[in-house]
């Protein structure tokens, strides 16, 4: 991890990367409906995000998924504006710059299960253009970051859940992406693990928009500076930590502040619906 | 950058089984003697008994993207699909291609070490035969990428080599045209033959050549756009090429199979003894102008002793296969060779003998009578009776006493005795007769000449 650290201080750094944000929100989205499938997973949603960690929580079903591909560019917005890095996602958009520079654990994370981890994250480091001059440098770092160092040229299929789901990381932040979106990334990790992934999130969140999407409301509560509740595509929250931990008052089903604050919240918002 | 990535594929593909896998089909062995060409058209036939196994071992490969779930993350990555494809495409190609090589070194290696021909001629067959061997490995990678299910990769061997198996003789024998032969069209198919042709002086016409390699390239293309691009527009575009390849390589290719072959003027430009009486066998048969030196002069020894005008050298011609000899020259006896797989005649001396001094040192008229009648069986009969009476032996039984074309021994004995019968001096002048009439073809019975009352 050290040696990673050293090595990101020294590293060549693009006029892209230094060039003032031209835009308020790395996402902006309104009104925003997304199709999974017939369904119409996403349906209405306002949302703006900025630099920062950003968890997304909600029940089953709720379209945190959905959102999130739609964020990763995997599906097409069914109606409403969504804009990335301040484009707006829309036929005439040219994907590929915006596509470098977002980074993405998709839900069920998928891999060549031949390739050692080093020529995985170098994979995809070469498919999301980094310049390959730094190729090299890039994937060291990320790999160092999630803790992969000494098993870096194992192949992938010898590695555990947890060991992939790091390998996962790996990959979505080797392109230093500006919109980074985790889907379940710490399922699998162990408590140990999770603590680490927790002080990468913090020191990503300095530069990068980081959305992830999540079960676990304590992942939320320790490391996100912000938190989105979902419910039937919509969003029916947005505050920090401590709102949520406040809306759960002392005696509401849940174990944690943050627990009682998240059905409170979400008894409120069903109960509205009716 | 794209060297890394290619080599990370290569590694973690199974380009390494695709390479092991066909080399038992890329090395040939046999009839190294005869020369290169004959290696890299037999090659060429042996390569396409791999095409399933290509095919199949690139679609394996090509199932990789979906079996493995990769293409939500990789639908999200900013590098153009093409370019992500083109490594992942070109891994079993190289695969298939290092086999071929390997295959072409063998080849090379044999006829060096057994002294054969190394025509450059085999050059361009097998530059189109390593460009037919993507074929497979094409056409592999687009049925993985549409149909990623476990079963595609050894249905497709399997029905491919059996159609192989069944389809391809059928081809052979219910596909010939009015001349007999295989039409050209065959040759879209990527392997060469056609039975009796001359491989070890033969090129392959340059029509041949382009022909196949438009045909070659438009599929090759076709499978990677397919297999690199998802647009309903690329599988349009595809089909295009297809047609398009298939267009301009038909009006190329020959009419008739057997126009893909011409004789190679180097292969079978003469070869010659340093010294007097002169022999000549053809380059590419070099190794058997030792088998041919004695028993030439031996020949020629006898027809010096025995006749008037004798000729004076032996010289090998190219087999025209079908085609009428050339006709004889007075000066020179023509032979025929067909070197073994070592380039050598193995035939005993006194057999190469007998066949120089058939019909008094000739090769045969083009007019003679048709094969199997027994007009032909009497001008065989004179031809033996020639041979028989410059050796001062009584003609031998037939080789094969089965071919109606070849005279019996009840027939020749009584003709080489009834020529026996008249005096010496009528003997020779009968045989020169009959070796006059053989070098400028009357239609006349050669039989008579020899034997007939005045």
């Amino acid at each position: 991890m050290e040696a990673g650290r050293d090595e990101q201080m020294v590293r060549v750094v693009g006029a892209d990367e230094t060039a003032p944000a031209t835009y308020a929100w790395s996402v902006y989205a309104e009104g925003l409906r997304v199709r999974a499938g017939r369904r119409m997973a996403v349906d209405g949603l306002d949302l703006a995000l900025g630099t920062g960690v950003h968890g997304l929580l909600g029940p089953n079903g709720a379209g945190k998924t959905t959102l999130v591909r739609a964020l990763a560019t995997v599906l097409r917005p069914a109606g409403g504006r969504l804009s990335l890095l301040g484009e707006a996602v829309n036929g005439r958009l040219d994907l590929r710059r915006l596509r470098r520079q977002i980074g993405y654990l998709p839900q069920e994370f998928g891999y060549y299960r031949r390739f050692t981890i080093r020529e995985f994250v170098e994979y995809i480091a070469w498919l999301k253009e980094v310049p390959p001059a730094e190729i090299a440098d890039a994937v060291q770092r990320a790999i160092d970051r999630v803790g992969l160092t000494d098993r870096a040229d194992h192949r992938m299929k010898t590695l555990s859940g947890g060991m992939v789901r790091r390998a996962g990381i790996a990959q979505a932040i080797v392109n230093d992406p500006r919109i980074l979106l985790l889907d379940e990334p710490t399922a699998g990790l162990d408590p140990d693990q999770r603590m680490e992934f927790r002080a990468l999130l913090r020191e990503l969140a300095a530069d990068t928009c980081v959305l992830i999407a999540t079960h676990l409301v304590e992942d939320v509560a320790a490391a996100c500076t912000d938190v989105l509740l979902m419910d039937a595509g919509t969003l029916v929250f947005q505050g920090v930590p401590a709102d949520l931990a406040a809306a759960g008052g002392e005696h509401g089903p849940g174990d944690s502040p943050t627990e009682r604050g998240y059905s409170e919240i979400m008894r409120r918002h069903r109960e509205g619906a009716r | 950058m794209i060297g890394r990535i290619l080599r990370i594929e290569l590694r973690r593909s199974n380009a390494r089984w695709m390479a092991l896998l066909l080399l038992p089909a890329a090395v040939t062995y046999g009839e190294a003697g005869r020369g290169l060409t004959v290696l890299a058209l037999d090659q060429r036939q042996s390569l396409v008994a791999a095409f399933p196994l290509a095919m199949g071992l690139a679609a394996w490969h090509a199932r990789r993207e979906r079996r493995s779930r990769m293409d939500e993350l990789l639908a999200t990555t900013a590098r153009p699909r093409w370019q992500r494809m083109l490594p992942a495409a070109a891994a079993p190609a190289i695969g298939a291609l290092t086999a071929y090589l390997v295959g072409i070194a063998v080849a090379f290696g044999l006829v060096l070490a057994a002294g054969g021909y190394l025509s450059a001629l085999a050059a361009p067959i097998f530059a189109v035969g390593a460009l037919g061997l993507l074929v497979p490995v094409a056409l592999g990678l687009v049925l993985g990428r549409w149909l990623p299910f476990i079963l595609v990769p050894p249905v497709v061997v399997i029905v491919f080599f059996l159609f192989l198996f069944f389809g391809d003789t059928e081809a052979y024998t219910e596909g010939p045209d009015a001349s007999g032969e295989p039409p050209g069209r065959l040759l879209l198919w990527i392997a060469l033959q056609v039975a009796g042709t001359p491989f070890d002086l033969a090129g392959v016409t340059a029509r041949t050549h382009l022909g196949q390699v438009l045909w070659v390239v438009a599929l090759v293309a076709a499978g990677l756009i397919v297999f690199a691009s998802a647009s309903r527009r690329a599988r349009a575009t595809s089909i295009l090429v297809v047609a398009l390849g298939a267009a301009a390589a038909l009006p190329v290719l020959p009419d008739r199979y057997a126009d893909a072959y011409y004789l190679d003027p180097d292969a079978t430009e003469p070869v010659c003894t340093a010294d007097a009486p002169q022999v000549c066998v053809l380059r590419a048969h070099r190794r058997a102008l030792t088998d041919l030196r004695q028993p030439a002069r031996d020949a020629l020894a006898i027809l010096a002793a025995k006749l008037p005008n004798a000729p004076t050298s032996v010289v090998e011609i190219p087999d025209p296969y079908g085609a009428p000899l050339p006709p004889a020259r007075a000066e020179s006896v023509y032979i025929v060779l067909w070197p073994g797989g070592d380039g050598r005649d193995t035939r005993p001396a006194a057999d190469i003998t007998w066949t120089l001094l058939a019909g008094a040192g000739t090769t045969g008229c083009a007019n003679a009578p048709a094969f199997g009648t027994p007009e032909r069986r009497r001008y065989e009969t004179a031809r033996i009776v020639a041979a028989a009476w410059l050796l001062d032996q009584e003609p031998p039984a037939p080789a094969n006493p089965d071919n109606p074309a070849l005279p019996r021994r009840d027939e020749t004995l009584p003709a080489y005795q009834a020529l026996r019968a008249w005096p010496p001096d009528e003997q020779r002048a009968r045989v020169a007769a009959l070796r006059e009439a053989e070098l400028t073809c009357p239609d006349t019975d050669r039989l008579d000449i020899l034997i007939a009352p005045r």
